[in-house]
Protein backbone atom coordinates (compact mmCIF):
# COMPACT_ATOMS: atom_id res chain seq x y z
CA UNK A 1 0.00 0.00 0.00
CA UNK A 2 1.78 3.03 -1.02
CA UNK A 3 0.12 6.80 -1.41
CA UNK A 4 0.59 8.49 -4.55
CA UNK A 5 2.49 11.56 -3.85
CA UNK A 6 0.08 13.83 -5.51
CA UNK A 7 -1.88 13.11 -2.76
CA UNK A 8 0.29 13.70 -0.06
CA UNK A 9 -1.11 15.05 3.50
CA UNK A 10 -0.40 18.56 4.98
CA UNK A 11 -1.58 19.71 8.35
CA UNK A 12 -1.29 23.09 8.85
CA UNK A 13 -2.33 24.53 12.73
CA UNK A 14 -2.12 28.20 13.01
CA UNK A 15 -2.75 30.25 15.81
CA UNK A 16 -4.78 27.52 17.37
CA UNK A 17 -6.04 28.08 21.23
CA UNK A 18 -8.59 25.56 22.42
CA UNK A 19 -10.17 26.74 25.41
CA UNK A 20 -11.93 24.03 27.93
CA UNK A 21 -13.93 26.27 30.55
CA UNK A 22 -11.29 27.97 32.19
CA UNK A 23 -8.54 25.39 31.33
CA UNK A 24 -6.38 26.51 28.58
CA UNK A 25 -6.04 22.87 26.77
CA UNK A 26 -4.06 24.43 23.56
CA UNK A 27 -1.66 27.82 23.44
CA UNK A 28 -1.18 29.27 20.08
CA UNK A 29 -0.20 26.42 18.48
CA UNK A 30 1.49 26.94 15.16
CA UNK A 31 2.65 23.69 13.26
CA UNK A 32 2.74 21.91 10.10
CA UNK A 33 2.80 18.56 9.57
CA UNK A 34 3.68 16.46 6.21
CA UNK A 35 4.32 12.82 5.41
CA UNK A 36 6.42 10.38 7.21
CA UNK A 37 5.84 9.75 11.26
CA UNK A 38 5.84 12.73 13.79
CA UNK A 39 5.88 11.93 17.02
CA UNK A 40 3.88 14.36 19.31
CA UNK A 41 5.78 14.34 22.60
CA UNK A 42 4.38 15.75 26.17
CA UNK A 43 3.09 14.56 29.43
CA UNK A 44 -0.44 13.51 30.32
CA UNK A 45 -2.47 16.80 30.15
CA UNK A 46 -0.26 18.64 27.93
CA UNK A 47 -2.57 19.27 25.41
CA UNK A 48 -1.66 16.33 22.69
CA UNK A 49 -5.05 14.24 22.57
CA UNK A 50 -6.49 18.01 22.35
CA UNK A 51 -4.53 18.66 19.21
CA UNK A 52 -5.10 15.20 17.81
CA UNK A 53 -9.28 15.64 18.81
CA UNK A 54 -8.58 19.20 16.48
CA UNK A 55 -7.08 17.42 13.96
CA UNK A 56 -9.38 14.68 13.36
CA UNK A 57 -12.48 17.01 13.40
CA UNK A 58 -14.39 16.27 16.81
CA UNK A 59 -13.35 20.06 18.52
CA UNK A 60 -13.55 23.32 17.05
CA UNK A 61 -10.14 25.92 18.20
CA UNK A 62 -11.12 28.90 19.71
CA UNK A 63 -9.18 31.21 17.91
CA UNK A 64 -6.85 30.16 15.19
CA UNK A 65 -7.43 27.60 12.16
CA UNK A 66 -6.76 24.04 11.54
CA UNK A 67 -6.71 22.97 8.00
CA UNK A 68 -6.21 18.63 6.71
CA UNK A 69 -5.44 19.11 2.88
CA UNK A 70 -6.52 22.51 2.82
CA UNK A 71 -10.15 21.84 4.49
CA UNK A 72 -11.55 22.67 7.87
CA UNK A 73 -11.64 19.24 9.13
CA UNK A 74 -14.56 20.08 11.84
CA UNK A 75 -17.58 17.56 11.15
CA UNK A 76 -16.37 17.23 7.50
CA UNK A 77 -16.74 13.95 5.78
CA UNK A 78 -14.11 14.80 3.00
CA UNK A 79 -11.56 15.14 5.57
CA UNK A 80 -12.66 11.90 7.49
CA UNK A 81 -12.61 9.96 3.95
CA UNK A 82 -8.87 10.32 4.17
CA UNK A 83 -7.93 9.83 7.61
CA UNK A 84 -7.50 6.65 10.22
CA UNK A 85 -7.67 7.91 14.14
CA UNK A 86 -6.99 5.56 17.01
CA UNK A 87 -8.40 7.14 19.57
CA UNK A 88 -7.25 7.09 23.07
CA UNK A 89 -9.76 5.85 24.84
CA UNK A 90 -9.47 1.97 25.03
CA UNK A 91 -13.60 1.92 24.54
CA UNK A 92 -16.00 -0.26 21.98
CA UNK A 93 -18.55 -2.12 20.94
CA UNK A 94 -17.70 -4.77 23.43
CA UNK A 95 -20.21 -7.47 22.00
CA UNK A 96 -18.41 -7.67 18.70
CA UNK A 97 -15.53 -9.60 17.75
CA UNK A 98 -12.43 -7.83 16.40
CA UNK A 99 -13.74 -8.27 12.55
CA UNK A 100 -17.13 -7.38 12.82
CA UNK A 101 -16.28 -3.84 14.50
CA UNK A 102 -13.52 -3.21 12.09
CA UNK A 103 -16.05 -4.43 9.13
CA UNK A 104 -18.46 -2.16 10.25
CA UNK A 105 -16.13 1.10 10.71
CA UNK A 106 -14.90 -0.06 7.17
CA UNK A 107 -18.21 0.35 5.92
CA UNK A 108 -18.71 3.52 6.81
CA UNK A 109 -16.27 4.60 4.57
CA UNK A 110 -18.67 3.41 1.55
CA UNK A 111 -17.34 -0.07 1.19
CA UNK A 112 -19.68 -2.95 0.65
CA UNK A 113 -20.04 -5.89 2.78
CA UNK A 114 -17.71 -8.22 1.22
CA UNK A 115 -14.69 -5.52 0.47
CA UNK A 116 -15.47 -4.11 3.68
CA UNK A 117 -14.49 -7.52 5.50
CA UNK A 118 -11.74 -8.18 2.98
CA UNK A 119 -10.27 -4.73 3.67
CA UNK A 120 -10.87 -5.63 7.70
CA UNK A 121 -8.83 -9.15 7.53
CA UNK A 122 -5.76 -7.60 5.95
CA UNK A 123 -5.99 -4.63 8.40
CA UNK A 124 -6.42 -6.91 11.38
CA UNK A 125 -3.32 -9.12 9.67
CA UNK A 126 -1.18 -6.12 9.60
CA UNK A 127 -1.58 -5.73 13.04
CA UNK A 128 -0.62 -8.90 14.10
CA UNK A 129 -4.64 -10.12 14.91
CA UNK A 130 -5.35 -12.68 12.57
CA UNK A 131 -5.28 -15.46 14.80
CA UNK A 132 -7.86 -13.59 17.23
CA UNK A 133 -9.76 -11.61 15.12
CA UNK A 134 -13.33 -13.73 15.74
CA UNK A 135 -12.71 -12.87 19.53
CA UNK A 136 -15.56 -11.08 21.39
CA UNK A 137 -13.77 -7.92 21.98
CA UNK A 138 -14.28 -8.29 25.75
CA UNK A 139 -12.75 -11.05 25.69
CA UNK A 140 -9.65 -9.47 24.42
CA UNK A 141 -6.54 -8.30 26.46
CA UNK A 142 -5.41 -4.67 26.76
CA UNK A 143 -2.79 -5.17 23.86
CA UNK A 144 -5.30 -6.82 21.60
CA UNK A 145 -7.83 -4.12 22.23
CA UNK A 146 -4.85 -1.66 21.19
CA UNK A 147 -4.15 -3.60 18.05
CA UNK A 148 -7.86 -3.83 17.02
CA UNK A 149 -8.42 -0.46 17.19
CA UNK A 150 -5.26 0.76 15.38
CA UNK A 151 -6.36 -1.71 12.42
CA UNK A 152 -9.93 0.16 12.46
CA UNK A 153 -7.63 3.35 12.03
CA UNK A 154 -5.59 2.00 8.90
CA UNK A 155 -8.36 -0.15 7.20
CA UNK A 156 -9.33 1.78 4.50
CA UNK A 157 -5.86 2.49 3.75
CA UNK A 158 -6.00 6.37 4.77
CA UNK A 159 -3.10 9.17 3.55
CA UNK A 160 -3.40 10.30 7.44
CA UNK A 161 -3.03 8.27 10.50
CA UNK A 162 -3.13 9.72 13.85
CA UNK A 163 -2.76 7.80 16.63
CA UNK A 164 -3.13 8.56 19.76
CA UNK A 165 -1.14 6.71 22.51
CA UNK A 166 -1.36 3.65 20.64
CA UNK A 167 1.67 1.76 21.89
CA UNK A 168 -0.21 1.55 25.51
CA UNK A 169 -1.03 -1.61 27.01
CA UNK A 170 1.39 -4.05 25.01
CA UNK A 171 3.56 -6.39 25.69
CA UNK A 172 7.57 -6.04 24.62
CA UNK A 173 6.88 -7.82 21.43
CA UNK A 174 3.77 -6.53 20.47
CA UNK A 175 5.08 -3.03 21.13
CA UNK A 176 7.76 -4.13 18.57
CA UNK A 177 5.89 -4.86 15.82
CA UNK A 178 3.69 -2.09 16.44
CA UNK A 179 6.59 -0.07 16.41
CA UNK A 180 7.68 -1.55 13.01
CA UNK A 181 4.03 -0.77 11.76
CA UNK A 182 3.86 2.63 12.13
CA UNK A 183 7.68 2.65 10.67
CA UNK A 184 5.80 1.32 7.49
CA UNK A 185 2.92 3.25 7.68
CA UNK A 186 5.42 6.69 7.26
CA UNK A 187 7.71 4.95 5.11
CA UNK A 188 4.50 4.52 2.66
CA UNK A 189 4.20 8.06 2.73
CA UNK A 190 1.38 8.43 5.02
CA UNK A 191 1.22 11.37 7.24
CA UNK A 192 1.21 9.27 10.62
CA UNK A 193 1.08 11.61 14.17
CA UNK A 194 1.50 9.43 16.87
CA UNK A 195 0.97 10.87 20.41
CA UNK A 196 2.95 9.44 23.48
CA UNK A 197 4.52 10.42 27.07
CA UNK A 198 6.43 7.45 26.67
CA UNK A 199 9.79 8.76 25.10
CA UNK A 200 11.85 5.97 24.14
CA UNK A 201 8.97 4.36 22.62
CA UNK A 202 8.42 7.45 19.87
CA UNK A 203 12.39 7.39 19.23
CA UNK A 204 12.17 4.29 18.07
CA UNK A 205 9.24 4.89 15.66
CA UNK A 206 10.49 8.71 14.36
CA UNK A 207 12.86 11.15 14.86
CA UNK A 208 10.48 14.19 13.49
CA UNK A 209 9.12 15.45 16.95
CA UNK A 210 6.57 17.84 18.38
CA UNK A 211 6.96 18.74 22.08
CA UNK A 212 3.82 20.02 24.10
CA UNK A 213 3.59 21.10 27.28
CA UNK A 214 0.74 23.14 29.09
CA UNK A 215 -0.87 23.46 25.80
CA UNK A 216 2.05 25.07 23.87
CA UNK A 217 4.39 23.77 21.15
CA UNK A 218 7.81 23.29 23.05
CA UNK A 219 9.97 22.61 20.05
CA UNK A 220 9.50 20.53 16.48
CA UNK A 221 11.84 19.16 14.23
CA UNK A 222 14.36 16.46 14.23
CA UNK A 223 15.84 15.35 17.37
CA UNK A 224 19.25 16.06 16.61
CA UNK A 225 18.54 19.03 15.14
CA UNK A 226 16.93 20.26 18.35
CA UNK A 227 19.87 18.82 20.33
CA UNK A 228 22.13 21.00 18.41
CA UNK A 229 19.88 23.93 19.73
CA UNK A 230 20.68 23.00 23.51
CA UNK A 231 24.66 23.44 23.06
CA UNK A 232 24.91 25.90 25.08
CA UNK A 233 22.55 24.08 27.62
CA UNK A 234 24.51 22.30 30.46
CA UNK A 235 25.15 18.62 29.48
CA UNK A 236 25.16 16.36 32.06
CA UNK A 237 27.67 13.39 32.26
CA UNK A 238 28.08 10.02 33.84
CA UNK A 239 31.69 8.58 34.45
CA UNK A 240 32.28 5.28 36.36
CA UNK A 241 35.51 5.10 37.67
CA UNK A 242 37.28 3.40 40.92
CA UNK A 243 38.23 6.29 43.20
CA UNK A 244 35.53 8.86 42.10
CA UNK A 245 36.26 11.53 44.31
CA UNK A 246 39.62 12.16 43.22
CA UNK A 247 38.40 12.64 40.09
CA UNK A 248 36.12 14.75 40.93
CA UNK A 249 37.76 16.94 42.97
CA UNK A 250 40.10 17.57 39.66
CA UNK A 251 37.77 17.89 37.10
CA UNK A 252 35.48 20.58 39.26
CA UNK A 253 38.48 22.91 38.58
CA UNK A 254 38.05 22.69 34.92
CA UNK A 255 36.16 25.94 33.97
CA UNK A 256 33.52 24.09 31.59
CA UNK A 257 32.66 21.88 34.50
CA UNK A 258 29.54 23.36 36.07
CA UNK A 259 29.18 20.97 39.24
CA UNK A 260 29.80 16.61 40.24
CA UNK A 261 28.51 14.45 42.29
CA UNK A 262 29.56 10.96 43.24
CA UNK A 263 27.20 8.42 43.07
CA UNK A 264 27.88 5.27 45.29
CA UNK A 265 31.85 4.64 45.77
CA UNK A 266 32.36 3.88 42.10
CA UNK A 267 30.71 6.78 39.93
CA UNK A 268 30.28 10.52 39.50
CA UNK A 269 28.03 12.80 37.34
CA UNK A 270 29.40 16.16 36.48
CA UNK A 271 27.67 18.75 34.31
CA UNK A 272 29.94 20.57 31.76
CA UNK A 273 28.53 23.68 29.29
CA UNK A 274 31.61 22.06 26.74
CA UNK A 275 31.27 18.58 26.36
CA UNK A 276 34.38 17.93 23.49
CA UNK A 277 36.28 20.53 25.94
CA UNK A 278 35.36 17.06 28.56
CA UNK A 279 36.53 14.90 26.58
CA UNK A 280 39.66 16.07 25.82
CA UNK A 281 40.27 16.55 28.92
CA UNK A 282 39.14 13.54 30.98
CA UNK A 283 41.96 10.97 30.14
CA UNK A 284 44.71 13.24 31.26
CA UNK A 285 43.27 13.55 34.15
CA UNK A 286 42.04 10.05 34.67
CA UNK A 287 46.26 9.25 33.64
CA UNK A 288 47.11 11.38 35.86
CA UNK A 289 45.37 9.98 39.22
CA UNK A 290 46.08 6.50 37.67
CA UNK A 291 42.64 5.89 37.61
CA UNK A 292 40.82 3.90 34.94
CA UNK A 293 37.63 4.65 33.86
CA UNK A 294 35.23 1.82 33.61
CA UNK A 295 32.32 3.32 31.71
CA UNK A 296 31.49 6.92 29.99
CA UNK A 297 27.59 8.21 29.16
CA UNK A 298 25.32 10.71 29.01
CA UNK A 299 21.75 10.25 30.68
CA UNK A 300 21.51 13.50 28.28
CA UNK A 301 21.79 11.23 25.26
CA UNK A 302 18.15 10.36 24.69
CA UNK A 303 15.02 12.00 24.18
CA UNK A 304 14.43 12.05 27.44
CA UNK A 305 16.70 14.41 28.55
CA UNK A 306 15.73 16.75 25.44
CA UNK A 307 12.10 16.36 26.59
CA UNK A 308 13.21 17.23 30.00
CA UNK A 309 15.29 20.46 28.85
CA UNK A 310 12.34 21.42 27.02
CA UNK A 311 10.01 21.14 29.37
CA UNK A 312 11.35 22.12 32.82
CA UNK B 1 -9.96 -3.99 -3.88
CA UNK B 2 -12.97 -1.85 -5.72
CA UNK B 3 -13.39 2.07 -4.68
CA UNK B 4 -15.64 3.04 -2.05
CA UNK B 5 -18.81 4.72 -2.82
CA UNK B 6 -18.77 8.06 -1.21
CA UNK B 7 -21.93 10.08 -0.81
CA UNK B 8 -22.65 12.05 2.64
CA UNK B 9 -25.43 9.37 3.77
CA UNK B 10 -23.59 6.44 2.70
CA UNK B 11 -23.49 3.96 5.11
CA UNK B 12 -26.17 5.39 7.08
CA UNK B 13 -28.68 2.64 6.48
CA UNK B 14 -25.76 0.22 7.09
CA UNK B 15 -24.93 1.89 10.78
CA UNK B 16 -28.69 1.85 11.39
CA UNK B 17 -29.27 -1.75 10.77
CA UNK B 18 -25.77 -2.50 13.08
CA UNK B 19 -27.04 -0.61 16.33
CA UNK B 20 -30.66 -2.57 15.64
CA UNK B 21 -29.26 -5.58 15.69
CA UNK B 22 -26.81 -4.40 18.86
CA UNK B 23 -30.17 -3.09 20.70
CA UNK B 24 -32.20 -6.30 19.83
CA UNK B 25 -29.46 -8.36 21.23
CA UNK B 26 -29.36 -6.21 25.00
CA UNK B 27 -30.61 -7.60 27.50
CA UNK B 28 -34.59 -6.80 28.23
CA UNK B 29 -34.92 -5.83 24.82
CA UNK B 30 -36.40 -9.21 23.23
CA UNK B 31 -38.33 -9.36 26.28
CA UNK B 32 -40.30 -6.52 25.90
CA UNK B 33 -40.83 -6.86 21.72
CA UNK B 34 -41.81 -10.45 23.02
CA UNK B 35 -44.02 -9.65 25.88
CA UNK B 36 -46.00 -6.81 24.75
CA UNK B 37 -47.90 -8.58 22.15
CA UNK B 38 -48.26 -11.84 23.76
CA UNK B 39 -49.52 -9.05 26.52
CA UNK B 40 -52.32 -7.38 23.91
CA UNK B 41 -53.04 -11.07 22.47
CA UNK B 42 -53.99 -12.72 26.12
CA UNK B 43 -55.98 -9.19 26.87
CA UNK B 44 -57.91 -9.83 23.78
CA UNK B 45 -58.25 -13.22 23.21
CA UNK B 46 -57.69 -14.47 26.53
CA UNK B 47 -59.81 -12.08 28.06
CA UNK B 48 -62.05 -10.61 25.95
CA UNK B 49 -60.58 -7.02 26.56
CA UNK B 50 -62.01 -4.92 24.15
CA UNK B 51 -60.12 -2.98 21.42
CA UNK B 52 -60.34 0.72 23.37
CA UNK B 53 -58.45 -0.47 26.60
CA UNK B 54 -56.10 -2.53 24.79
CA UNK B 55 -55.43 0.24 22.11
CA UNK B 56 -55.00 2.89 25.06
CA UNK B 57 -52.26 0.54 26.71
CA UNK B 58 -50.25 0.19 23.64
CA UNK B 59 -50.48 4.04 22.32
CA UNK B 60 -51.11 6.25 25.24
CA UNK B 61 -49.03 4.56 27.59
CA UNK B 62 -46.69 1.86 26.16
CA UNK B 63 -45.14 3.96 22.89
CA UNK B 64 -44.09 6.72 24.65
CA UNK B 65 -42.34 5.13 27.36
CA UNK B 66 -40.93 2.69 25.39
CA UNK B 67 -39.95 5.44 22.78
CA UNK B 68 -38.23 7.17 25.78
CA UNK B 69 -36.59 4.68 26.97
CA UNK B 70 -35.14 3.40 23.84
CA UNK B 71 -34.97 7.22 22.07
CA UNK B 72 -33.44 9.30 25.08
CA UNK B 73 -30.49 7.95 25.17
CA UNK B 74 -29.96 7.53 21.66
CA UNK B 75 -26.37 9.33 21.47
CA UNK B 76 -25.77 10.10 25.11
CA UNK B 77 -25.51 6.27 25.51
CA UNK B 78 -22.63 6.69 23.18
CA UNK B 79 -21.26 9.52 24.83
CA UNK B 80 -20.97 8.07 27.66
CA UNK B 81 -19.21 4.54 26.57
CA UNK B 82 -16.97 6.75 24.55
CA UNK B 83 -17.62 5.03 21.33
CA UNK B 84 -19.03 7.73 19.54
CA UNK B 85 -15.55 8.44 18.11
CA UNK B 86 -15.72 5.65 16.06
CA UNK B 87 -18.92 6.48 14.08
CA UNK B 88 -17.89 10.65 13.76
CA UNK B 89 -15.02 10.29 12.47
CA UNK B 90 -16.12 8.52 9.36
CA UNK B 91 -16.86 10.65 6.13
CA UNK B 92 -20.87 10.31 6.95
CA UNK B 93 -22.70 13.40 7.52
CA UNK B 94 -22.98 13.15 11.34
CA UNK B 95 -26.85 13.83 11.07
CA UNK B 96 -27.35 11.04 8.63
CA UNK B 97 -25.54 9.02 11.52
CA UNK B 98 -27.94 10.89 14.10
CA UNK B 99 -30.88 9.47 11.91
CA UNK B 100 -29.62 6.18 11.66
CA UNK B 101 -29.45 5.91 15.40
CA UNK B 102 -32.36 7.08 15.95
CA UNK B 103 -34.03 4.57 13.69
CA UNK B 104 -32.04 1.51 15.76
CA UNK B 105 -33.49 3.41 18.62
CA UNK B 106 -37.14 3.37 16.75
CA UNK B 107 -36.94 -0.51 15.91
CA UNK B 108 -37.71 -2.73 19.08
CA UNK B 109 -40.48 -0.15 19.56
CA UNK B 110 -41.98 -0.66 16.40
CA UNK B 111 -41.33 -4.45 16.92
CA UNK B 112 -42.80 -4.20 20.51
CA UNK B 113 -45.76 -1.94 19.52
CA UNK B 114 -47.09 -2.53 15.74
CA UNK B 115 -48.11 -5.94 16.80
CA UNK B 116 -49.63 -5.29 19.68
CA UNK B 117 -51.38 -1.94 17.82
CA UNK B 118 -52.62 -5.06 15.22
CA UNK B 119 -53.89 -7.28 17.80
CA UNK B 120 -56.00 -4.23 19.64
CA UNK B 121 -57.76 -3.90 16.51
CA UNK B 122 -61.32 -5.62 15.85
CA UNK B 123 -61.33 -5.27 12.15
CA UNK B 124 -58.82 -4.72 9.87
CA UNK B 125 -59.71 -1.10 9.30
CA UNK B 126 -59.25 -0.57 13.02
CA UNK B 127 -56.08 -2.54 13.05
CA UNK B 128 -54.23 -0.20 10.66
CA UNK B 129 -55.81 2.57 12.28
CA UNK B 130 -53.96 1.73 15.10
CA UNK B 131 -50.76 0.39 13.74
CA UNK B 132 -50.48 3.55 11.85
CA UNK B 133 -51.09 5.63 15.16
CA UNK B 134 -48.22 3.27 16.39
CA UNK B 135 -45.78 3.73 13.92
CA UNK B 136 -46.43 7.66 13.43
CA UNK B 137 -46.98 7.66 17.52
CA UNK B 138 -43.15 6.14 17.51
CA UNK B 139 -41.59 7.87 15.11
CA UNK B 140 -42.72 11.60 16.85
CA UNK B 141 -41.97 10.26 20.14
CA UNK B 142 -38.74 8.74 19.93
CA UNK B 143 -37.43 11.94 17.47
CA UNK B 144 -38.55 14.34 20.11
CA UNK B 145 -37.10 12.25 22.95
CA UNK B 146 -34.06 12.00 20.67
CA UNK B 147 -33.60 16.11 20.47
CA UNK B 148 -34.14 16.46 23.94
CA UNK B 149 -31.68 14.00 25.04
CA UNK B 150 -28.85 16.34 23.07
CA UNK B 151 -30.26 19.23 24.95
CA UNK B 152 -30.20 17.71 28.44
CA UNK B 153 -28.30 15.52 30.41
CA UNK B 154 -30.87 13.56 31.63
CA UNK B 155 -33.55 13.71 29.54
CA UNK B 156 -35.28 10.68 31.10
CA UNK B 157 -36.67 12.62 33.91
CA UNK B 158 -37.69 15.22 31.69
CA UNK B 159 -39.60 12.74 29.30
CA UNK B 160 -41.12 11.46 32.25
CA UNK B 161 -42.55 14.16 33.43
CA UNK B 162 -43.90 15.62 29.80
CA UNK B 163 -45.62 11.61 29.69
CA UNK B 164 -46.84 11.46 33.17
CA UNK B 165 -47.59 15.17 34.14
CA UNK B 166 -47.94 17.20 30.84
CA UNK B 167 -49.70 15.11 28.72
CA UNK B 168 -51.67 13.50 31.89
CA UNK B 169 -53.17 17.12 32.77
CA UNK B 170 -53.36 18.19 29.80
CA UNK B 171 -55.47 15.31 28.15
CA UNK B 172 -57.90 16.68 30.91
CA UNK B 173 -58.22 20.70 30.11
CA UNK B 174 -61.65 20.84 27.78
CA UNK B 175 -61.58 22.20 24.51
CA UNK B 176 -57.85 22.66 22.54
CA UNK B 177 -55.34 22.49 24.63
CA UNK B 178 -55.36 18.48 25.03
CA UNK B 179 -54.44 19.01 21.22
CA UNK B 180 -51.29 20.19 22.23
CA UNK B 181 -50.39 16.84 23.35
CA UNK B 182 -49.05 14.08 21.20
CA UNK B 183 -50.74 11.61 22.87
CA UNK B 184 -54.15 13.32 22.03
CA UNK B 185 -53.39 13.23 17.77
CA UNK B 186 -51.90 8.85 18.43
CA UNK B 187 -55.37 8.54 19.91
CA UNK B 188 -57.20 10.66 16.97
CA UNK B 189 -55.21 8.78 14.36
CA UNK B 190 -56.15 5.02 16.00
CA UNK B 191 -59.66 5.57 16.30
CA UNK B 192 -59.79 5.95 20.48
CA UNK B 193 -61.61 8.13 22.62
CA UNK B 194 -60.47 10.81 24.25
CA UNK B 195 -61.25 11.76 28.02
CA UNK B 196 -64.00 14.03 28.71
CA UNK B 197 -65.05 16.53 31.49
CA UNK B 198 -67.91 17.13 32.31
CA UNK B 199 -68.69 15.72 28.23
CA UNK B 200 -66.51 18.09 26.60
CA UNK B 201 -63.60 16.45 24.89
CA UNK B 202 -60.70 18.04 22.80
CA UNK B 203 -60.88 18.07 19.18
CA UNK B 204 -57.73 17.12 17.39
CA UNK B 205 -60.00 17.38 13.73
CA UNK B 206 -59.44 15.17 11.24
CA UNK B 207 -57.11 11.36 11.58
CA UNK B 208 -55.26 12.73 8.66
CA UNK B 209 -54.45 16.12 10.45
CA UNK B 210 -53.07 14.24 13.77
CA UNK B 211 -51.10 12.00 11.04
CA UNK B 212 -49.60 15.33 9.93
CA UNK B 213 -49.16 17.17 13.41
CA UNK B 214 -46.75 13.99 14.68
CA UNK B 215 -44.89 13.21 11.02
CA UNK B 216 -44.37 17.48 11.52
CA UNK B 217 -43.11 16.72 15.32
CA UNK B 218 -40.90 13.53 14.07
CA UNK B 219 -39.59 15.75 11.12
CA UNK B 220 -38.99 18.69 13.24
CA UNK B 221 -37.18 17.25 15.95
CA UNK B 222 -35.12 15.36 13.53
CA UNK B 223 -33.92 18.47 11.38
CA UNK B 224 -33.22 20.53 14.84
CA UNK B 225 -31.35 17.39 16.73
CA UNK B 226 -29.19 17.07 12.92
CA UNK B 227 -28.22 20.37 13.45
CA UNK B 228 -27.12 20.01 16.74
CA UNK B 229 -25.02 16.95 15.87
CA UNK B 230 -23.32 18.53 12.59
CA UNK B 231 -22.02 22.04 15.04
CA UNK B 232 -21.64 20.10 18.77
CA UNK B 233 -17.79 19.45 19.56
CA UNK B 234 -17.13 15.91 20.13
CA UNK B 235 -16.68 15.96 24.00
CA UNK B 236 -16.71 12.49 25.18
CA UNK B 237 -17.30 12.02 29.14
CA UNK B 238 -14.47 10.92 31.20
Amino acid sequence: MTIDAASVATMRIAGVTKMFGTVRALDEIDLELGPGVTGLLGPNGSGKSTLLKLISGQLRPDTGTVRVEGLDPFAQPEVFARLGLCPEQDKFYEEQTGEAFVTALTRLHGYGAREAKARAQAALARVGMTEHMRKPIRAMSRGMRQRTKIAQAIAHDPPIVLLDEPLTGTDPLGRADLIALVRALGQEGRCVVVSSHVLHEVEAMTHQVVLVRYGRLRAQGDIGRLRALLDDRPYRFRIEVGRPRALAAALIALPHVQATEVVGESALELTTTDLMALCRALPGEAARLGLVIDQLGSPDADLESLYRYLIE
Amino acid sequence: MSAPSRGRWTGAGFWAGFHLARNMRRRGTLLWVLAIPLLAAVMRLGFDVSREPVGQLVLVFLVPLMSLAFGGGVLREEVEDQTLTYGFTRPVDRAALYLARLAAAAGPVLLATVPAAAIAGDGPTASLRLVTAAILGTMAHTALFGLWGLLVRRPTWLGLAYVLVWEQALQNVPGWLATLTLRAHVRNLGGLSAPSIGGFAGDPGSWWGSALVLVGVAVVSVVLAGGIVRRRELVLSR
